[in-house]
């Protein structure tokens, strides 16, 4: 009986797959027994919707990974981080205490409805880690080791995974979290690059763009262990941290230019991939929501508060911009290189993470929005900061009020 | 290498004998009458030698063959995504088939080739999304 082609070895290319036919007819030639065969033709018609062939496939761990010594763990103290909803940060030290730790983290991906904007009620079956979109900050510093332990729920409908941008190996620990509803996996992966990095859900095909579409994409911050510091060395502390994920949805709509609701989550599927082939979003927004983080829910701060603005943005390119403040530090990439400083718009490169830092000079309304200001006014991308404090006519005063002027 | 699909073309009709071989016809649907991610129709009672024909009548489904659900000996295939495929079945018994993407969705499909009356211990032993393994224990009541 002659062994069966490796399944996984023949996802990665047609010739592989014609190579595989090429086998089964050689099997039948030599009369041995039969085997099930598999002609591949090229398909002359294109898909429909244009979607070109998705290049990125799922493929299993190396061999080489049965083989591997154990990591050494030893001496190593294990703590567990309680992740919070965003835009809150989970309690952290600033400079780490001691060596590299194990921080035990959990997450559960939830597949649920939200309201994307009340206004015209549009709803999304957002794809989450925790039920929040982004997914739930993570904050450790460099050399330490992650420990995920992810959980799908048998209630949901979808298979979930994760992406680490700020791991290394099996594509971000994808390859290696695959699971179904109903199962749970434990991912470690050691922190060795400090910044800010996305996270995100990445199940193969269609489906990685799907799922972080529907939310399922968050945030880690790898601090270096002495903590933030400017280009000549000196510390930098924050005060709090304030979290964005900017969160592209592309909505379908039905006949009428309404946008349609479903009964579970996938079952936009269809829909959804053809929403998001205009690669035009039906909204662009901070937090889950139009107005997560406006009104009644702006962000509070004081006169003299340092504030680390962490902002996350899986898929679309954004730029931030505070106004009437600034960037005075800001991390477009990685801790490593020195912060860029009195910043007036940065830039978060879509797949990545930044951090910006300022302190509040001024009380009263601060928006924070991506400045590509149709974005920010009309699909959403509009934060407040609400910062209390005494005013200060050294840097602005209002010389005349607005009144009548003659001539 | 159109030279080697038509090779293998003709030594699978070849292989059929003289009993003629069909050609049965599966599509994908993001919705059909089982609901949402269907192959349609999601069983089917072939012979030896048939072929089935995977077409992708929506986009961004495959349809491959589950390793530890089909019979020993049977080859393994795996269409890609969009792809329509067409596979001979030469040996008999009972075949677990995915759409990758979809499989925790349910989107599974039974091929039984030949004289099967009976599904095999380890049939539905493997590692199944609970939406799959409902599907697949209604097809195998089609036995």
């Amino acid at each position: 009986m002659r062994k069966s082609i490796n399944v996984e070895q023949t996802v990665t290319s047609r010739r592989n797959v014609l190579r595989g036919t090429a086998f089964a007819g050689a099997a039948a030639l030599t009369g041995g027994a039969a085997h099930a065969s598999l002609l591949s033709r090229p398909m002359p018609k294109t898909p429909r919707m244009g979607h070109s062939r998705p290049v990125i496939t799922v493929e299993s761990a190396p061999d080489t990974m049965a083989e591997a010594a154990p990591a050494d763990l030893s001496g190593l103290e294990r703590v567990r981080q309680e992740l919070v909803d965003p835009p809150f940060a989970p309690e952290h030290e600033q400079v780490a205490s001691g060596p590299p730790k194990i921080v035990e983290i959990e997450m559960v991906t939830h597949e649920r409805l939200m309201t994307v904007d009340e206004d015209s009620g549009a709803s999304i079956w957002a794809l989450t880690y925790n039920g929040s979109v982004p997914g739930p900050l993570i904050i450790v510093h460099q050399d330490d080791y992650v420990e995920l332990t992810l959980r799908n729920p048998v209630e949901s409908v979808m298979e979930h995974n994760i992406d680490f941008h700020a791991s290394t190996g099996a594509l971000g620990g994808g390859g290696l979290t695959h699971i179904y509803p109903g199962e749970e996996t434990v991912l470690r992966w050691k922190a060795t690059k400090p910044g800010c990095f996305t996270y995100h859900c990445a199940p193969g095909g269609a489906m990685i763009p799907y799922h972080v579409c529907h939310g399922m994409n968050g945030a880690i911050m790898v601090l270096p262990r002495d903590g933030l510091k400017d280009a000549e060395g000196n510390p930098l502390r924050y005060d709090s941290i304030a979290y964005f994920g900017e969160q592209d949805y592309y909505l379908p709509r039905d006949d009428n230019g309404d946008f349609k609701s479903y009964d579970t989550a996938g079952d936009d599927y269809a829909d959804s991939l053809e929403a998001m082939a205009t690669l035009v979003p039906t909204h662009q927004v901070f937090n889950g929501a139009v107005g997560a983080l406006t009104g009644a829910n702006a962000l509070k701060a004081q006169v003299g508060e340092t504030v680390l603005m962490v902002h996350n943005s899986c898929n679309v390119d954004s730029r931030p911009h505070l106004i009437g403040g600034h960037g005075n530090y800001v991390w477009e990439t990685s801790f490593t290189d020195p912060p860029l400083t009195g910043v007036e718009t940065w830039f978060v490169r879509g797949g990545c993470a930044a951090a910006a830092m300022y302190t509040f000079e001024q009380p009263g309304v601060y928006a924070y929005v991506n400045h590509n200001l149709i974005i920010a006014a009309l699909k959403g991308a509009t934060a407040h900061f609400v910062v209390e404090g005494p005013w200060d006519n050294a840097l602005m005063e209002q010389v005349v009020a607005p009144r009548p002027f003659e001539g | 290498m159109l030279r080697v699909i038509t090779a293998a073309l003709a030594i699978g009709v070849a292989m059929a004998g003289p009993a003629f071989a069909e050609m049965h016809e599966v599509q994908m649907l993001n919705r059909g009458e089982a609901g949402p991610m269907v192959f349609e129709p999601d069983f089917l009672q072939i012979e030896p030698g048939d072929t089935v024909k995977f077409i992708a009548t929506d986009p961004a489904h495959n349809a491959e063959s589950i390793p530890e659900m089909a019979p020993e000996g049977a080859e393994t295939f795996k269409g890609k995504i969009n792809e329509e495929v067409e596979v001979t079945f030469d040996v008999e018994g009972l075949y677990g088939i995915k759409c990758l993407p979809h499989y925790a969705m349910g989107m599974v499909m039974t091929v039984a080739v030949g004289e099967v009356t009976e599904v095999p211990e380890s049939y539905l032993e493997g590692r199944i999304p609970p939406r799959a393994r409902e599907r697949f224990d209604a097809q195998r009541s089609n036995l």
